[in-house]
């Protein structure tokens, strides 16, 4: 699904992170474990294709991320919120979704139960906390099921009931074929593999 | 629909009704124009009256002469006998050789100084013995009062093709990057990245259509009511429906950067 290889990212004309290879199966939950500035956020973003400061292949699906810059195969859930504040907690789950079938709309409600946030579903999502704010970020990431969802530093707004949630929900993508790759500052348990920037150099623990 | 969207298509609507009575006005106007050049009248005095018949058979067809009489100088004498009771010197009116006449009648509309020139080459070359009189002062006048109308009837839909391009352009910029948040995060939650595009090329779609087709609409209305008599030349349409779509596209020109 992820093909990463002789990876130089750049910031200021200075090497901030490497990785020589890496792969991220179909269907994968990887975790990316780094301290503050270690170069998480702007991996991911060069995943995503919206940094281009960086030097080496990433391959999605064997293509390259450029190949989808107008219809991108990635979701990526930053660390801070991206949300329509004045709009309801549905209609910003179901924002990017072009058409909502019955069967989707079922999943989403399900998905909003088990993070408890079904009974907020017709406030303003400016009017919920920072951590249900998350999942309803999370929950729209996942549903729309592209090939790669990255959720960068997942454990920042939750305790750990509610990241437990939050991994379950991922599982969701994990299982219906999304490879989900979450950064974060600690190891998270029940995760397929992890990974850990250690010196600048992505590593697999 | 939008809010802006329909905010938009009433503005568009108003700078088009407004561009109409512009046009409207222009008609108004020269028509007056082309009703006082229609009373400037042309006599011809011919001694020879079956030349004027001729004249008269010629002229038939011609388009911009509206209509011909021919009076025979007996046909005059006697007019001029009525119209002045001058019955007492009868006698002395008959003896005198009155000319035949020929009034001509043009079209306002269509007689022109091409076809002035036109006409009056054909009778100098055609019909050399005869004399005309026509009202050179009065069809100068509206020549020149048509040549005014029509060059301010151009400056005004040049000043107002401007201001609507102005009001146009900027209001879907002002919209549209009114909306700037809303595709920030739609693109930021996943949503496609042509949408926006799609949705500006919808809206340019129903900015241009609607607006035009219910002036259109209201038009043909008034024609059928007969409330208004002139017909508006389809291709004015046509350049309203270029200005929308040029504005379209220089706005999109214009927020290229946010697509």
């Amino acid at each position: 699904m992820l093909k990463i290889s002789d990876y130089f990212l750049n910031i200021k004309k200075t090497n901030l992170l490497t990785c020589a290879a890496m792969a991220i199966e179909k269907g994968e939950l990887v975790n990316l474990v780094g301290k503050n500035r270690s170069g998480k956020s702007l991996m991911f973003k060069t995943i995503h294709g919206d940094y281009y400061n960086y030097t080496g292949d990433i391959l999605i699906q064997e293509k390259p991320a450029i190949f989808y810059r107008n219809r991108k195969q990635t979701v990526l859930v930053e660390a801070t919120s991206h949300l329509l504040l004045g709009e309801t907690v549905w209609r910003n789950i179901i924002l990017p979704i072009p058409k909502l079938s019955s069967r989707l709309k079922l999943k989403i409600t399900e998905l909003c139960m088990f993070a408890e946030i079904d009974r907020l579903l017709q406030q303003k999502a400016g009017k919920v906390s920072y951590s249900e704010q998350k999942f309803i970020e999370i929950i729209r990431a996942v549903a729309q099921l592209p090939s790669i969802v990255l959720i960068d530093d997942i454990d920042r707004f939750f305790d750990p009931i509610n990241l437990a949630k939050a991994l379950k929900i991922c599982a969701f993508a994990t299982n219906s074929g999304s490879s989900v790759i979450l950064s974060s500052q600690n190891k998270l348990e029940n995760v397929d593999r992890t990974l850990k920037i250690q010196g600048g150099t992505v590593v697999e623990l | 629909m939008k809010k802006g969207i329909i905010f938009q298509i009433f503005i568009t609507l108003v700078l088009l009704i407004g561009w109409n009575l512009i046009h409207y006005g222009f008609e108004l106007v020269q028509e007056k124009a082309f009703s006082t050049a229609s009373k400037a009248q042309m006599i011809i005095y011919a001694e020879d009256f079956d030349k004027l018949l001729d004249l008269q058979s010629e002229l038939a067809q011609v388009y911009y002469i509206k209509n011909v009489t021919v009076e025979s100088d007996t046909t005059v004498a006697n007019s001029l006998i009525e119209n002045y009771d001058l019955g007492n010197v009868r006698e002395i009116l008959v003896s005198y050789n009155l000319p035949n006449l020929m009034s001509i009648n043009f079209d306002g509309r269509i007689y022109r100084s091409p076809e002035k020139a036109e006409f009056e080459d054909f009778l100098a070359s055609s019909y050399p013995e005869i004399n005309t009189a026509f009202d050179q002062e009065l069809w100068e006048e509206v020549e020149s009062d048509l040549q005014n109308i029509k060059r301010n009837y151009l400056l005004a839909n040049a000043i107002y093709l401007v201001l609507l391009l102005f009001i146009l352009i900027f209001m879907r910029i002002h919209f549209e990057v009114k909306h700037d948040e809303f595709w920030r995060i739609y693109r930021s939650a996943g949503g496609a990245h042509t949408k926006r595009n799609r949705e500006f090329i919808k809206d340019s779609i129903s900015l241009a259509l609607v607006p035009l087709a219910l002036i259109f609409a209201a038009y043909q209305a008034l024609l059928y009511r007969e409330i208004i008599s002139f017909e508006i030349d389809y291709h004015f349409f046509a350049v309203e429906l270029g200005a929308i779509i040029l504005a379209a596209l220089l706005a999109r020109i214009a927020l290229w950067s946010k697509f």
